[in-house]
């Protein structure tokens, strides 16, 4: 069953077209990586999804509800989440706090149930037990991906919007992200994934679909994107290729 | 046939200026010559020069004033004591206090150094409230809040203005000229670097514009402005109190200012009168017409954001013709690639940058050499950009040091950097949008130490000739915030090469083209290489990284993990995992 | 040594004036980054509200506090509504504009109603006060100090110890990311507003029966809160509260011992002083463009 279905999105912003007319879909379940170079529109899709871009247009659907025009959030409180580009943990306030704050889209919400769930983000990574107490800013840039993906994950969702997970994180950090990514699926969330690794994104995709110039330019399996030069190209260029 | 833009420009103007002057000394004679509506005139004539000082301060810098009423207290008050208390004549005495008012403002200015915003508004605040309170209180040199009585009405050249209507004249006479002045300075050099303070201070910068020193000039015009429409206030009614002089006043003078529109004197002309105006024709209101007013500024600021003079010029720029005429090629067009290619332009040794503990640049060496196309590649997030942004000053390296043409920078000023020829553009583009294609890419020939820097009718041909060579001369006179996103990164890159810098940097200059866009790019790119135009690029479109690059240096995490020539660099196993993430199995 | 502390217990009366107007003012910052010139006739309104309450309709006085808290606490999201809503995309300049209309509109809108005449409070307590030490401890001062000191007691509580507190924080701290999580930001602004306005209405209250109610008597306040505000740190919450009584304590000792006419020009000379020295406050920290 399609999750989230995308017919023919186009986005404004000063008076220029971002997307110009996309169409995917993620069914239940799956993970979903969005691919493509800086400024082809990957951010842009995720933005539109959450209503964050004002001059959308065409068709956007979770489920049977049409997403289009609805604030912000309204569409958080319909199941979905979204770790935006550069972490955005509150500075101010700590791991703790970030972390209770996600479960906001979520009415009559008891104390102790949301007490319970996070801590259970704090078994699901485990080296934030010992920031606890610690606010935002003082956070390295694995350990705030962390804080952002447990506090995503508090809302519930039914599908994680995920932007460049692994923006400027070490590779052992990488991989630890894209575990638990991986784990999260396990447990039924629906992931779309939007990354410039493209490597490590489609090691963990069903599907990916590659952007340019707010325009699909290919889909298609891991394997098949894999063995399509276009990609190869697009990201370590020719020499390589061969 | 060469274009003679600057030369038809330079008379721009004069001509109505002159009308004017005709115009309004007639007038004043046929004004009423005593009570309350000449009292008008001269109010609107005199406060209107005072906002002119606004329009260069707050309309072409962009800085919060909230003082012109101090400027213009100061203006008036040395008038009055010059001519009753030190006996001197009424115009060495408007000449001394607005001199004395620039000084001030000059000084206010200086405050900018440190501050801008809210801080710099506090500043103005504070040093309009302490000027209150000196002419209230230092009753031996201000007569107190009596004010100062029979200030005198000068003579000028034999003849006596003591008349209302004469010095009416002489007000409106004054009016015009500094309108013109203010006018005429926006298409001046001075003027354009203003805007560009004032639309991306940054970018001017980075552009060469000494902002600091354009701040400080702008509020010593600003208060020069009003002290000559203080001096005259005094005169014409003859009698000042502090209290016309408050933190009050000077809120009316800023809304004049932004009612008008607060980019032109125009503006700040149409402004100042209805202002005046308007509260005559809320008299039926009676009382309660102040608050209407309070009311409308708040309408004004909603419904009329550029002003009234702002909705006439929109669309007055629709009608701007285009420049015919030949122009002289860029000149490094003239050049081929024949420079000594062993020659380091631009080296980094060491060079750390880090915020908090995070290390964006981790002892970075990076040697550009003279003719080279030199790329930077990486990750997002690996510090590519934090590189270019110390290497032009924007931040102050933690340790390291970085050369140019031989010469240490590391400490310089960004546009010190770029007046020794070092240009570049953004990576999320910063051009001045307030301005036309034409000016944002003059200010970039305007470099100091550019060959045309001094010559008005040079830079507009340097500029022109810049646009040809990335096509956009036609488009010269359109705002840029009308191009699409692939034009404006166009007009960066003429911005840049206007400069004629030595080393050019470029930052993602393909982020967010399409493939043609790219591809127009590529060929840019490759006809600027092959005049030997030394470039250090930034880019993730590996095809035209090695279309182009000479050289490659790859950063991760800050480090630099490869540099040499392309096909070695490309194929390094470090440079793969970097980009394409450590090769992983499905079966883990 | 009695004088030293009558002058700092007078000082501290007028500085947790200050304190409180600067203190909302610091809140609209954070939520909204608006300056806003109008905060100190939220004081001046609250001081004819209560006149309004005790002279024309003779409500008993706690009834017209609260009521006057009430009204003023509406006020503000009618003032948010007018002048900070229809601007917020447009940058800081156009609403200090907006807001500095509404401080002419309102000023005047008193002054058609009420005259010039300053209008006389009585004090919360029929009692003059006591004396200690030699120090007289005037009833009203201890009424501002002990207001003050609660209120910012509560608000510390309600903003690191509830849900809501943490939520106008992360919406101060980052208005986008608040409303992917689902947070109402608007309700919080406007809250915020609401409650800056109610901080303005307590601090007029109680500043009235000192000072005489005039509609003039916004405009120094809010100058004086600003520059409180400039000295704590701009936009810091501490920096409000200890700028305001700093500001309070030193333009008292500056009127008696240096210069009574010149006393308004130490807070900002003060201020002038920060500026030149140390621009990010006591409690600020610096900020720096990002490239």
């Amino acid at each position: 069953m399609k999750l989230l279905d995308i017919e023919n999105l186009t986005a404004r912003y000063n008076a220029s077209d971002v997307l110009k007319g996309i169409s995917f879909s993620v069914e239940e379940g799956e993970i979903v990586a969005l691919l493509g170079a800086n400024g082809a529109g990957k951010s842009t899709t995720l933005r539109a999804i959450s209503g964050l871009v004002p001059h959308v247009s065409g068709g956007l659907r979770l489920g049977d509800t049409s997403l289009l025009g609805l604030h912000t959030e309204a569409i958080v409180r319909l199941g979905v989440s979204h770790v935006p580009e550069g972490r955005r943990v509150f500075p101010g306030l700590t791991v703790e706090e970030n972390i209770i704050l996600g479960a906001s889209n979520r009415k009559g919400l008891q104390k102790a149930v949301l007490m319970r769930e996070v801590d259970e983000k704090f078994e699901l990574f485990p080296d934030l037990v010992r920031l606890r107490h610690t606010l935002g800013w003082k956070l390295s840039g694995g350990q705030l991906q962390m804080v952002a993906v447990a506090r995503g994950l508090m809302a519930k969702p039914r599908l994680l919007l995920l932007d460049e997970p692994s923006l400027g994180l070490a590779p052992i950090v990488v991989q630890q992200v894209f575990d638990i990514v991986t784990e999260i699926r396990r447990q039924g969330t629906t992931v779309l994934l939007v990354e410039q690794n493209a490597n490590i994104a489609l090691s963990i995709a069903d599907r990916g679909y590659v952007l340019e110039t707010g325009k699909l330019l290919v889909q298609g399996t891991p394997a098949e994107l894999w063995g399509n030069s276009q990609i190869r190209e697009a990201y370590l260029g020719g020499a390589s290729a061969a | 046939m060469s274009v003679d833009y600057a030369a038809a420009r330079r008379w721009r103007g004069v001509l109505p200026t002159l009308g004017a002057l005709v115009l309004v000394v007639v007038v004043a004679f046929l004004a009423p010559a005593e009570g309350y509506y000449l009292n008008i005139f001269m109010q609107a004539a005199t406060y209107a020069i005072a906002v002119s000082g606004l329009v260069v301060v707050l309309g072409y810098c962009g800085q919060i004033s909230l003082a012109q009423a101090a400027f213009f207290g100061l203006g008036a008050y040395g008038v009055a004591i010059g001519t009753t208390h030190l006996g001197l004549g009424f115009f060495p005495a408007l000449v001394l206090s607005a001199a004395f008012a620039m000084v001030l403002g000059l000084l206010l200015g200086v405050a900018s150094l440190q501050l801008g915003g809210h801080y710099l508004a506090m500043v103005t605040i504070a040093f309009q409230e302490i000027l209150t309170l000196v002419l209230t209180n230092w009753i031996g040199l201000t007569n107190g809040p009596d004010g100062v009585r029979n200030i005198p009405r000068p003579a000028f050249l034999g003849i006596s203005l003591a008349n209302g209507h004469r010095f009416l004249a002489l007000c409106l006479v004054t009016l015009v000229l500094v309108t013109f002045a203010v006018w005429r300075l926006k298409t001046t050099r001075l003027g354009r670097a203003m805007q560009a303070v004032r639309d991306n201070e940054l970018a001017a910068s980075t552009a060469g514009v000494n902002s600091f020193g354009i701040k400080v000039i702008s509020f010593g015009i600003s208060a020069l402005i009003g002290g000559i429409g203080g001096g005259l206030f005094a005169s014409g009614f003859q009698y000042i109190s502090p209290d016309q002089f408050t933190f009050s006043e000077s809120i009316v003078l800023l809304t004049m200012a932004l009612l008008g529109g607060s980019q032109s004197p125009f503006g700040s002309l149409i402004g100042t009168s209805l202002l005046i105006i308007l509260p005559e024709w809320l008299r039926f209101l009676k009382q309660i017409y102040l608050a209407v007013y309070g009311a409308s500024v708040i309408l004004l600021m909603v419904f009329l954001p550029e002003g009234l003079w702002g909705i006439s010029l929109q669309r007055a720029r629709r009608r701007a013709r285009p420049i015919e005429g030949e122009v002289a090629p860029l000149p490094l067009l003239a050049a081929t690639n024949n420079g000594d290619s062993s020659e380091v332009l631009l080296k980094t040794e060491g060079l750390s940058k880090h915020f908090g503990g995070l290390k964006a640049l981790d002892l970075v060496d990076l040697e550009v050499r003279r003719g080279s196309v030199h790329a930077l590649i990486g990750p997002n997030g690996s510090g590519k950009t934090t590189l270019i942004n110390v290497v032009t000053g924007l931040y102050r390296p933690t340790s390291g040091k970085v050369t140019f043409l031989g010469n240490d920078v590391t400490h310089a000023a960004p546009h010190r950097r770029n007046h020794v020829g070092l240009a570049r553009t953004f990576q999320n583009i910063r051009l001045f949008r307030g301005m036309s294609v034409l000016e944002n890419v003059m200010v970039g020939a305007e470099r100091r130490h550019n060959d045309v820097a001094m010559h008005p009718q040079a830079v507009v041909e340097r500029a022109l000739a810049a646009l040809d060579f990335v096509g956009l001369r036609g488009d010269a006179h359109r705002q840029v915030a009308d191009l699409s996103y692939g034009y404006q990164r166009y007009v960066e890159v003429a911005r840049a090469l206007a400069a004629s810098p030595d080393v050019l940097l470029l930052d993602e200059p393909g982020a967010g083209l399409n493939l043609t866009e790219k591809h127009e790019l590529g060929e840019l790119l490759r006809r600027l290489k092959g005049h030997g135009l030394t470039i250090l690029i930034i880019d993730h479109d590996m095809r035209l990284v090695e279309q182009v690059a000479d050289y490659i240096t790859v950063l991760n995490f800050g480090r630099r993990i490869a540099d040499g020539l392309p096909r070695e660099v490309l194929t390094h196993p470090d440079v793969v995992a970097a980009y394409l993430g450590e090769a992983r199995h499905e079966a883990a | 040594m009695a004088m030293f502390l009558q002058l700092l217990f007078t000082g501290m009366g007028i500085g947790a004036v200050y304190a409180l107007v600067s203190l909302g003012f610091v809140l609209l910052i954070c939520a909204a980054n608006i300056v806003n010139f109008a905060q100190g006739d939220f004081a001046m309104l609250g001081a004819y509200l209560l006149v309004l309450g005790l002279n024309v309709f003779s409500l008993p006085y706690p009834v017209a506090i609260v009521l006057t808290i009430l009204l003023m606490a509406i006020f503000g999201v009618l003032f948010a509504g007018a002048t900070y809503w229809p601007l917020r995309f447009r940058g800081a300049l156009p609403v200090i504009i907006s807001t500095i209309g509404a401080q002419i509109f309102l000023e005047n809108i008193v002054l058609y109603l009420y005259g010039p005449v300053p209008q006389v409070l009585p004090g919360v307590f029929n009692s003059p006060g006591f004396t200690v030490g030699g120090v007289f401890m005037d009833s009203q001062y201890l009424t501002i100090l002990a207001t003050a000191s609660l209120l910012v007691l509560l608000q510390y509580l309600v903003f690191e110890k509830t849900l809501l507190g943490k939520k106008i924080q992360a919406t101060n701290q980052d208005k986008e990311m608040a409303s992917l999580l689902g947070i109402p930001v608007v309700f919080m602004i406007l809250l915020t507003f609401a409650y800056s306005a109610a901080l303005g209405a307590v601090a007029g209250v109680l500043v009235g029966p000192i000072l005489f109610v005039s509609v003039g008597m916004g405009g120094s306040i809010a100058l004086k809160a600003f520059a409180a505000n400039i000295i704590g740190g701009y936009g810091s919450i501490p920096g409000a509260i200890v700028g305001g009584l700093l500001l309070g304590v030193a333009e008292t000792f500056g009127a008696a011992y240096i210069s009574v006419p010149y006393k308004d020009a130490f807070a900002f000379l003060i201020v002038l002083a920060f500026l030149a020295v140390r621009p990010q406050g006591l409690f600020g920290e610096k900020v720096a463009e990002k490239a």
